[in-house]
């Protein structure tokens, strides 16, 4: 369980072996538009001085149109901050997702396989100094 | 809660043969966004028509202090889709989405005819189409409807935001009037928001930099009441107030409290030097603190009752230092450029607030407790003295203005720096100290 949270936390865009073969297949681009797609949601306005200094995985399954299924979302682990900055860190995310994945994110439909779950990690390390 | 989530992904990866063999996708999201989070507050429903006038007026308070915190933007309600939202409905989540309001607070409101106010209230996440915890409830007296609205924005902004509360609270301040070389000065307590301003003591005597006790009950401040400086402990309640025993030899002034209340530290000044003194409340017996040829004052506790932070300038130039209460060395923590004053350690714990004197302008900063990341958050032609808010999150100071007419007054400002603001007075207001969250 630990090693799976650690792998989420570290796991990016850059290491093959935590990415699977399926997201080799996807081409950086459209993971590209994912984070481009996100990121104008993920709103940290409000945020807690602690939940600024948790990072949390969020989980979520993606139906064919590229549209989070709501009641998939769920908070696969954080790091940094308590268990209420996370919850806080989590419900910051999941509105980020909900309101720019509404219209349903840009994917290739033809690699459903790829995408259809997905790990999304809310890093606000940037966002604190700004 | 993390353990049940967890529970579910292990779950999720033994049984999916999908999964186990591709894993999900995996992106990472390091750019978001700075922005208020955007709320509607609906006047609030009155359950009988003695508690209308009191539910707009709640509903409008609760709305202004979120906006003052910086952390949220007000939808005007002339955007509102539906006209009449009562308080029992189910919530139209389209509708709200489709004017970009992110939070919704509804409630209700009732009075008796004995006095008694009742407000019932719910707090909507929008986009994810939940309501956030539980509904609430608190009841007060119809004569304290600004406290109680304050109650209802303090559980919003703690439910949305996760910090504590702090609208709920009081500061005490000098108030000021007359002209800048004859400036009478006089104790005076308001809410956070500076309304009900009351005042404390006359303006007979030169008073300066109180300090409320982590209870809000008393206050310690310095007066020229004698004929020179001495610490004075004032009761919040009765404004009775008494002299604290200190030498009349020397002068005593810039006292705090311990956070529990029990033991002061101040700073005791006796031919040309000034030193950092504790004093026992119980036996009124100092004990001194520091000893060195230098001006050592402003004391400060950190919120464990541990340490002080202290400045001085022993080294040459004012800066701050850090000294377990029960002695030792004292640790220089500022290093930066120009010189450090009334340092404040924060209620958290991780913060030293400071006023700092650089290139003839001065501005309050924040600095780790060990001196690093120090940051400035504003800068003028004179801004002193911070307090911080209950909840760590805010710094209140003085800011006076340039000139023959200029005058002091108060600004808070957001710990990242943002949201800058002065507070509405009507009269000058310097030195001002924050006081806890009511209960």
């Amino acid at each position: 369980m630990a090693a799976a949270l650690a792998e989420a936390l570290s796991g990016t865009t850059s290491e093959p072996e935590t990415q699977g073969t399926a997201t080799e297949a996807l081409a950086p681009q459209v993971i590209r538009g994912m984070q481009l797609a996100i990121s104008p949601c993920w709103n940290l306005g409000a945020s807690s001085s602690a939940a600024l200094f948790t990072t949390v995985v969020v989980g979520m399954e993606l139906t064919i149109d590229g549209k989070p299924l709501i009641n998939s979302i769920y908070l696969v682990g954080y790091e940094g901050g308590d268990d209420d900055s996370a919850q806080r860190a989590f419900e910051t995310a999941q509105r980020a997702i909900k309101e720019c994945g509404a219209q349903g994110f840009e994917l290739p439909t033809e690699q459903y396989s790829a995408w259809r779950n997905v790990e999304i990690t809310f890093n606000p390390e940037k966002m604190r100094v700004r | 809660m993390r353990l049940i989530y967890f529970g579910i992904l292990a779950i999720g990866m033994w049984v999916s043969p999908a999964l186990s063999q591709n894993g999900p996708l995996k992106i990472e999201i390091t750019d978001g966004v700075i922005e208020p989070l955007t709320f509607a507050v609906p006047i609030f429903e009155a359950e009988n028509i003695e508690a209308a006038a009191i539910a707009t007026e709640i509903s409008r308070i609760v709305a202004t202090d979120l906006i003052s915190s910086g952390l949220f933007r007000e939808i005007p309600a002339n955007r509102f889709i539906a006209q009449r939202i009562t308080f029992a409905e189910a919530v139209r989540y389209p509708d709200w989405r489709a004017i970009n309001a992110q939070a919704l607070v509804t409630a209700s409101v009732s009075t008796t005819n004995t006095g008694r106010l009742t407000v019932k209230f719910r707090i909507f996440d929008i986009f994810s189409g939940v309501q956030l915890g539980s509904g609430m409830q608190l009841g007060g007296s119809t004569q304290a409807v600004r406290r109680m609205a304050h109650k209802v924005a303090d559980q919003v902004y703690e439910r949305i935001t996760g910090e504590g509360p702090y609208f709920d609270s009081k500061i005490v301040f000098v108030s000021e009037s007359g002209p800048k070389d004859k400036r009478l000065k006089r104790l005076a307590i308001m809410d956070f928001d500076g309304e009900n301003v009351q005042f404390l003591t006359g303006n007979e005597n030169i008073v300066l930099a109180p300090r409320i006790s982590t209870d809000g009950k008393q206050v310690l401040y310095t007066s020229w009441e004698s004929g020179f400086p001495q610490i004075y402990l004032l009761n919040v309640g009765t404004a009775g107030r008494k002299r604290l025993p200190t030498p009349d030899s020397g002068m005593a002034f810039s006292p705090r409290f311990s956070p529990d209340r029990k033991r002061i530290v101040y700073s005791f000044e006796q031919g040309g030097n000034s030193d950092i003194y504790l004093m026992d409340l119980a036996t009124a017996r100092s004990a001194r603190m520091t000893s060195s040829p230098s001006i050592d004052t402003a004391p400060s506790f950190s919120p464990d009752g541990r340490q002080i932070v202290f400045e001085s300038d022993r080294s040459g130039s004012q800066q701050i230092y850090t000294m377990p209460v029960s002695g030792g060395t004292p640790n220089r923590i500022s290093f930066g450029n120009g010189r450090y004053g009334t340092p404040v350690w924060s209620p958290r714990g991780d913060l030293i607030a400071f006023t700092k004197q650089s290139n003839g302008r001065f501005g309050i900063g924040v600095m780790r407790t060990d001196g690093s990341e120090e940051r400035l958050l504003s800068a003028s032609f004179l801004d002193e003295g911070p307090t911080w808010s209950p909840n760590g999150r805010v710094i209140m100071f003085a800011r006076e203005t340039q000139g023959a007419k200029g005058a002091p007054s108060l600004y808070s400002v957001d710990i990242t720096g943002r949201n800058l603001r002065a507070l509405t007075l009507r009269a000058p207001a310097s030195d001002p100290s924050w006081g806890p969250v009511q209960r």
